[in-house]
């Protein structure tokens, strides 16, 4: 349902991917990992549609559509979701006012009714059960004065109400306690269906002990370097991306 | 060399509303008249501000003074047509003015406990003109702001509360001005007292809208006194037509412990200007004036706030927000004024701006005078746009470009209503989603649960 290809973008005019291919196929979930500044937050933010990020050449379809002429809402009702690295303080915005207006954007994007505050309580209510998340955060302004932890877990909260196709979490795992990542890890497997799929950015093996991936890459440079099953994850785990790194060196750059 | 005002245009009618008026108040006390005179002749004397007044060098009053205002007719209203700017939920009492003149029949002046009274002016000078000698048209007779001379010349009624010792009242009182005509240009001035005696505690609610679209002036000034330990809180809501002229003065004067506030919330008119001064008298005196201003199209809005800092221990707080579009043009000037003898004198003041368009244009100048050595001063000013950041944010969910900028801005203004009563904050919010740029797309994130 995603396909990218040969991708090359540029952030602030500074070419960061340099030739990506990858293709998701619905019910599955690929893990990106790759050392600090290798483009995986470029990637998902292309992906979401973030301004001043430009695609410079290659493709991005998204069920044969050409997803970047989509503007990032249109992008998010069609059913892509992007979980933050940051995710953003907005002060003076209830959390229940926006999920439920996210929600309702998306359900009359699909042609389904909107939910009526009574609806939408009830099933928001259920969610935050699921994530573990206490009810007074509704009624708090979006992520504001929300720990690291607690902003990660609302993340998790919007993916769950969302219930997006296209799911990509942007390092959602790093610097979680146990309990906060298998919060997330549970959030993330709830949402798996033969017609989801999930990117998972992510520095750490941990995560994909609870959330097991079709597939890992690895990105360096702006480049995927390298694919395989999970064992892939582990070697990293293990030996770092130092040797990765020196193999891409030895080969020829486009 | 400009001319005296004596020889302009703008003159003759002017002078011709001050007879005029005068007949309204011919059965008041003789200092009345005496005061009205002074106050012609003060007006008279100096004219419509010019540009090249330091107080006014931003606010264009020229078209007021070249639009061939009359005084607004008397006009009766049906209470039907009143209802809808009272607050729902408001049961207190209220006074309703019309054209500048106060309209018994469509208010609720009443049922006031022993103690606070509540009545038009021309009845308080009838039944009490000694307990109105020392302060109506006193508390603001140093002000130079020509506006309050004409105030003083052409006031034509306004409301008196007054407030007994220790007398709380736990109801907010109304004071809700509408100008109505929409054929000829036509203008209004009222002028309220309030006088809060040692321990008393109100909260005031002043309303001011347009019936209709006509091109109105209207000129308000209100004068409080409050007394040792007493406190009074004021709030206001100014929501006149884009084509009206809102001046307003409030005028206030806080003994030995006492506390006054006001939030004003000034949204309407082509041209509107808020002057807040405020005096803190006796030591333990404290103020907080916050407002928020909004314009949009080709509105100007001008907020000036001036608080004296007069003996030891006293305190201020001020924070002004302000949201400017369109071409619209808003002016902040914050001057805190701190004598010699007012040490310890607790002063901070901020103003912050959004500006959503590079046409609009907000010029804030903060003004610390302070002649005192042990002083806490602090202002802060900032004008800024709408985080792309949280506009993104909002947009990779689902909202649309236009939602998510309104739900920002509207954001950004409902923090100005934080701990407004209940029923204020409804109708301000009310306003601020008619009137906000893509404020109907704000409203499923405020309004609903
Ligand atoms: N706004 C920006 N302007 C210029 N360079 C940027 C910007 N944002 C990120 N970069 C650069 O792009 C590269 C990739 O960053 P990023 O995608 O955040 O990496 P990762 O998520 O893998 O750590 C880094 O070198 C980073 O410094
Ligand atoms: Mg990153």
């Amino acid at each position: 349902m995603l396909e990218i290809r040969d991708l090359y973008a540029a952030v602030d005019g500074k070419t960061i991917l340099k030739g990506i291919t990858l293709t998701v196929n619905p019910g599955e979930v690929h893990a990106i990992m790759g050392p600090n500044g290798s483009g995986k937050s470029t990637l998902a933010n292309i992906l979401a549609g973030r301004e001043g990020y430009r695609v410079e050449s290659g493709s991005i379809t998204w069920f044969g559509r050409d997803l970047t002429a989509l503007p990032p809402e249109e992008r998010a009702r069609e059913g892509i979701f992007l979980a933050f690295q940051y995710p953003v303080e907005i002060p003076g915005v209830s959390n229940l006012y926006f999920l439920k207006a996210a929600l309702n954007a998306r359900r009359k994007h699909r042609g389904e009714p909107e939910l009526d505050a009574m609806d939408f309580l009830a099933l928001v209510k259920g969610k935050m059960a699921d994530v573990g998340m206490d009810e007074a955060f509704l009624y708090r302004a979006v992520n504001e004065g929300f720990s690291g932890g607690e902003k990660k877990r609302n993340e998790i909260l919007q993916m769950a109400v969302l219930e997006p196709t296209l799911a990509i979490l942007d390092e959602t795992d790093s610097g979680l306690d146990i309990d906060a990542l298998k919060a997330v890890a549970a959030g993330v497997n709830r949402l798996r269906a033969p017609d989801r799929s999930i990117v998972l950015v992510t520095h750490y093996q941990r995560l994909l002990d609870h959330v097991v991936p079709d597939q890992v890459h690895v990105l360096a440079q702006g480049r995927i370097v390298k694919s395989g099953g999970r064992e892939l994850a582990l070697e990293l785990e293990q030996r770092g991306y130092g040797w990765i790194e020196q193999e891409v060196a030895h080969e020829p750059l486009l | 060399m400009s001319l005296s005002f004596e020889s302009r245009p703008a003159y003759l009618p002017y002078r011709e509303a001050f007879d005029q008026t005068g007949r309204l108040w011919d059965d008041a006390p003789a200092w009345v008249a005496a005061r009205r005179e002074e106050a012609w002749n003060r007006f008279s004397a100096v004219g419509f501000p010019s540009p090249r007044d330091e107080e006014w060098k931003y606010t264009p009053t020229s078209a007021i003074e070249q639009t061939a205002f009359r005084p607004a007719p008397e006009t009766l209203l049906v209470l039907r047509q009143v209802e809808p700017f009272i607050p729902f939920g408001f049961s207190g009492p209220v006074a309703v003015f019309v054209n500048g003149r106060l309209q018994p029949a469509l208010s609720r002046l009443g049922g006031l406990p022993e103690g606070a009274t509540l009545v038009g002016l021309h009845s308080a000078l009838a039944l009490w003109p000694e307990e109105l000698e020392p302060n109506l048209m006193r508390l603001a007779a140093d002000e130079d702001n020509p506006f309050a001379a004409l105030n003083g010349a052409l006031a034509e009624d306004g409301a008196y509360l007054r407030l007994r010792q220790g007398i709380e009242l736990d109801q907010p009182v109304l004071l809700l001005h509408l100008t109505a005509g929409n054929h000829v240009p036509v203008m209004a001035h009222l002028r309220h007292l309030v006088v809060a005696e040692a321990g008393s505690r109100v909260t005031l609610l002043a309303r001011q809208a347009s019936l209709g679209d006509g091109v109105h002036f209207v000129d308000t000034l209100t004068e409080v006194a409050v007394g040792e330990g007493a406190a009074v809180d004021y709030l206001k809501l100014q929501e006149e037509s884009p084509r009206a002229y809102p001046l307003a003065q409030l005028r206030a004067r806080v003994e030995k412990d006492g506390r006054f506030s006001s939030r004003i919330f000034s949204f309407g008119g082509q041209l509107a200007r808020e002057d807040v001064h405020v005096e803190l008298a006796g030591s333990g005196a404290s103020c907080q004036l916050d407002g928020l201003y909004l314009a949009d199209g080709h509105q100007h809005t001008d907020t000036h706030t001036r608080i004296d800092h007069r003996v030891p221990a006293t305190s201020s707080r001020q924070t002004y927000k302000g949201i400017v579009a369109g071409r619209a043009r808003a002016v902040f000037k914050g001057r805190v004024l701190v004598e010699r003898d007012a040490q310890q004198a607790d002063a901070r003041q901020a103003n912050h701006n959004l500006l959503l368009s590079p046409e609009a244009e907000i010029d804030t100048t903060p003004q610390l005078e302070i002649y005192a050595d042990d002083v806490k001063c602090s202002h802060g000013a900032t004008v800024g746009q709408l985080d792309e950041k949280q506009v993104f944010y909002l947009r990779s969910r689902g909202l649309d470009d236009a939602a998510a900028r309104a739900a920002l801005t509207y954001a950004f203004a409902a923090g100005a209503m934080e701990g407004a009563i209940p029923c204020v904050r409804e109708a301000v919010a009310a306003t601020l989603l008619e009137r906000l740029p893509g404020g109907e797309l704000a409203r499923e994130f405020f309004h609903e649960f």
